[in-house]
């Protein structure tokens, strides 16, 4: 019998011996398995004396054979009232039994909240999913008392991440292969393993490993494993901790790929934000008045932004000069780059009056370096409108679509001889320039019009715009603006803009 | 045979940290309340104590002063108990002349390792 | 898309396949930094098997391009598609790349 449950008997036992020894009774004792446990009086013991004792045994369901004994009694009652103080003690090792189990399941349960506890606190600073497993590795190697831990996640883009804490004893690939064992039994796994780098001489022998599948969003995604490099077994009450420690930290893995998502999403957002503000920024205010022109531009963004440009440039007294053109790429890198440009050319525009081809040239020299470190190009076409020759010069590095129908003619496309801007270290455009009489008509767009796309897939296309171009020849230049934009709006309803689209319109007019 | 006294007047509280002692292989005994802690500390030698502050009869830090007073027990390392979640406790605790805090629950391991820590030879 | 690699003599072939766009550029942009860090830096493009590039795709081949060239090495193509050739020569892109109508010309 264990001492603590004989001194939670002592109080009976004492009152029951009080009892017995007033009665004139001579001793009272405890006996188990032949031995003493206690007697009262309390005094040096006295040898058995077999022949004035009564005694009864105490059922229990101990392997040891407990009996009381009373020693010097004349009572003819006193099997009777031994046998109802028997059964009573009985009672009372039952129960403290019982409680003495509660009391270690209680524990058991109050050490896995803590641990539990412990667990979260660490976790709630941690925003990498490499944090979050460090943290899980530590704190179960740390709250189960094992040698080394680890934590293994597979991400959904299939790579997987490793932390072992606070020391790793496993490759990578042996992890690795112990996370496949379990993810294919779906089940925990207790094995041994020899330890491949040895530095000192205990790790030679096999290390004892407890691993246990993680769910993550209904599937097996990780797991977590103990370590014990000595072979030291893991009990069932570790087992059943690390068990709700596993399950904790698939919350927290969870958490930290929300948490992923979510910023991934946002940055995303913030960016398409910033974008379109650059973007809008860049583009001109107001139009400027040019005799004998009509002028009609207008951009219409996609959500995300497609790095289409128009700008004018020169000042008063030069003739008009405009640009068009399309950076290649989308997003926060194309809006930088079409910045990039639009300061290249007002620097360009403000020093002397250039041709368009040398327009195209300088912006070439000055961004052929930086295009190239953030690997981009733009395409740019430069129109420049002599009003006093009612002539267009133009050049062309590379953009499409620019579509020039004379009054009653037929409608046809401009076509670059310049490759884009940033593509070669010298630009090959040379001037051009056609006539431009009152009732001419010049579309130069991006690729967003020739490229939009309807329900079914099919491109807006060249043959179309050239078509349309010539049904609206005779419509001044914001008409025509808002036609262009009309049809293709009605060509793509049902798709989504996957392009900016942005077009500047020329109409000639008499002065 | 390294007896530990813990102090405490919950009766829950004296089962569970006796039953976490003894399966560290110390021997726990109990005592309800500062008056018996002294009692007890007379007649049976310890060699940590455990106590709760929230004692009824004296509060645990008094108790502790007494104890530290008595030139049998002013080196006998102690740890105080806490339910409260309070920071000031801990200044107040070391003030008074405990060696190791503890708040309740406390979990297993960090139980024995405070006692074993400070059960150590110096 | 598909992208795989192949060595003729000292020249890395790349065959493409599929939609070359903002989506699967990453992966052609690495295999050819990959080509243009390491002597000769040669490499053919192979876009038999590409129905459809975008801005995106053209700048990663614009950057293959110019890196191949610094390091003393050229990067042509070969086998367009028509879709992909009205692309090239809309651009006028046609006179920064070499374009071949097969690979053995490529390689010659």
């Amino acid at each position: 019998m264990q001492d603590f449950v004989l001194a939670a008997l002592k109080p009976r036992l004492t009152i029951f011996a009080e009892a017995w020894l007033a009665a004139g009774a001579t001793g009272y004792g405890i006996w188990e398995d032949g031995r003493l446990l206690a007697q009262w009086p309390v005094g040096p013991s006295e040898p058995y004396d077999g022949r004035s004792a009564v005694t009864m045994p105490i059922h229990t369901n101990s392997a040891t054979s407990l009996e009381l004994c009373v020693t010097g009694t004349r009572d003819t009652a006193a099997q009777g009232r031994l046998k109802g103080e028997a059964a009573l003690i009985a009672d009372l090792i039952h129960l403290e039994g019982e409680l003495d189990e509660m009391t270690t399941r209680l524990i058991e349960t109050q050490d896995q909240l803590l641990a539990l506890y412990d667990l979260t606190h660490a976790a709630r600073s941690h925003l990498s999913m490499q944090d979050a497993l460090n943290s899980l590795a530590w704190e179960s190697s740390r709250l189960l008392r094992t040698d080394s831990a680890f934590a293994i996640v597979r991400m959904p883009d299939g790579a997987p991440i490793i932390a072992q804490q606070p020391v790793p004893y496993l490759s990578n690939a042996q992890a690795g292969a112990l996370f496949h064992r379990v993810q294919a039994g779906q089940q925990d796994l207790l094995t041994s393993l020899s330890l491949e780098n040895t530095d000192d001489a205990v790790a030679s022998a096999q290390a004892s490993l407890f691993i246990m599948p993680i769910l993550v969003r209904s599937q097996v995604m990780a797991a977590l494993g103990l370590l014990n490099k000595t072979g030291k077994p893991f009990t069932s009450p570790d087992m059943k901790l690390a068990r709700a420690i596993a399950e904790q930290g698939g919350a927290q893995i969870e958490n930290a790929l929300l948490l992923q998502e979510t910023l991934a999403q946002a940055r995303v957002q913030t960016e398409m934000e910033l974008a379109q503000r650059v973007q809008l920024r860049l583009l001109p205010q107001r139009l400027p008045r040019v005799p004998g022109l009509e002028l009609a531009a207008r951009s219409r963004p996609a959500l995300q932004v497609g790095g289409d440009f128009y700008d004018f440039i020169g000042g008063a007294g030069r003739p008009l000069t405009f640009a068009v053109g399309d950076v290649s790429g989308k997003g926060m890198g194309a809006a930088l780059v079409m910045s990039m440009m639009h300061t290249a050319l007002h620097g360009i525009s403000r020093l002397a009056s250039l041709t368009p081809a040398a327009i195209a040239e300088q912006a070439n020299e000055q961004l052929y370096d930086d295009f190239t470190e953030v690997g981009a190009f733009a395409t740019m076409f430069v129109g420049q409108y002599d009003s006093a020759a009612r002539l267009l010069n133009y050049a062309n590095a590379g953009h499409s679509p620019v579509i020039y129908c004379p009054e009653g003619g037929a409608a046809r496309l401009l076509g670059a001889d310049g490759t884009p801007i940033g593509v070669l270290p010298i630009s090959l455009c040379r001037d051009q320039c056609l006539q431009f009489r009152p009732g001419d008509l010049l579309i130069a767009a991006t690729d967003g019009f020739s490229e939009a796309q309807n329900i079914t897939g099919e491109m807006f296309g060249y043959e179309r715009l050239l078509q349309l171009t010539e049904s609206l020849v005779a419509l001044s230049a914001p008409e025509v603006l808002n036609a262009l934009f009309a049809a293709v709006e009605t060509f793509s309803a049902g798709h989504p803009q996957d392009d900016d689209q942005t077009v500047v319109v020329l109409k000639g007019v008499s002065a | 045979m390294t007896t530990i006294l813990v102090v405490d007047d919950d009766p829950v509280a004296q089962r569970v940290l006796g039953a976490q002692l003894r399966k560290a292989g110390y021997i726990p005994a109990a005592a309800r309340s500062g008056q018996e802690a002294l009692r007890n500390l007379a007649q049976i030698p310890c060699d940590l104590a455990i106590l709760d502050i929230g004692l009824p009869d004296m509060d645990g830090l008094s108790f502790l002063r007494i104890l530290r007073a008595d030139a049998d027990h002013k080196t006998m390392p102690v740890i105080v108990l806490t339910a409260s979640g309070r920071d000031d406790s801990y200044t107040e605790a070391k003030a008074a002349g405990a060696n190791g805090f503890l708040r309740k629950p406390a979990s297993s391991n960090e139980l024995i390792e405070t006692v074993s820590q400070l059960l150590r030879p110096a | 898309m598909e992208l795989r690699s192949r060595t003729v003599n000292t020249v890395t072939v790349l065959d493409l396949s599929g939609r070359f766009d903002a989506h699967t550029a990453s992966n052609v942009a690495a295999a050819l930094e990959k080509v243009a860090s390491a002597a000769p830096a040669k490499v053919v493009i192979n876009l038999g098997d590409v129905n459809f590039m975008d801005s995106t795709a053209l700048a990663t081949l614009v950057q293959g391009m110019k890196r191949c060239r610094q390091a003393g090495g050229d990067l042509c193509l070969c086998r367009l598609q028509p879709q992909v050739r009205i692309i090239f020569e809309l651009t006028r892109l046609d006179k920064a790349f070499d374009i071949y109508p097969s690979e053995a010309e490529a390689l010659t």
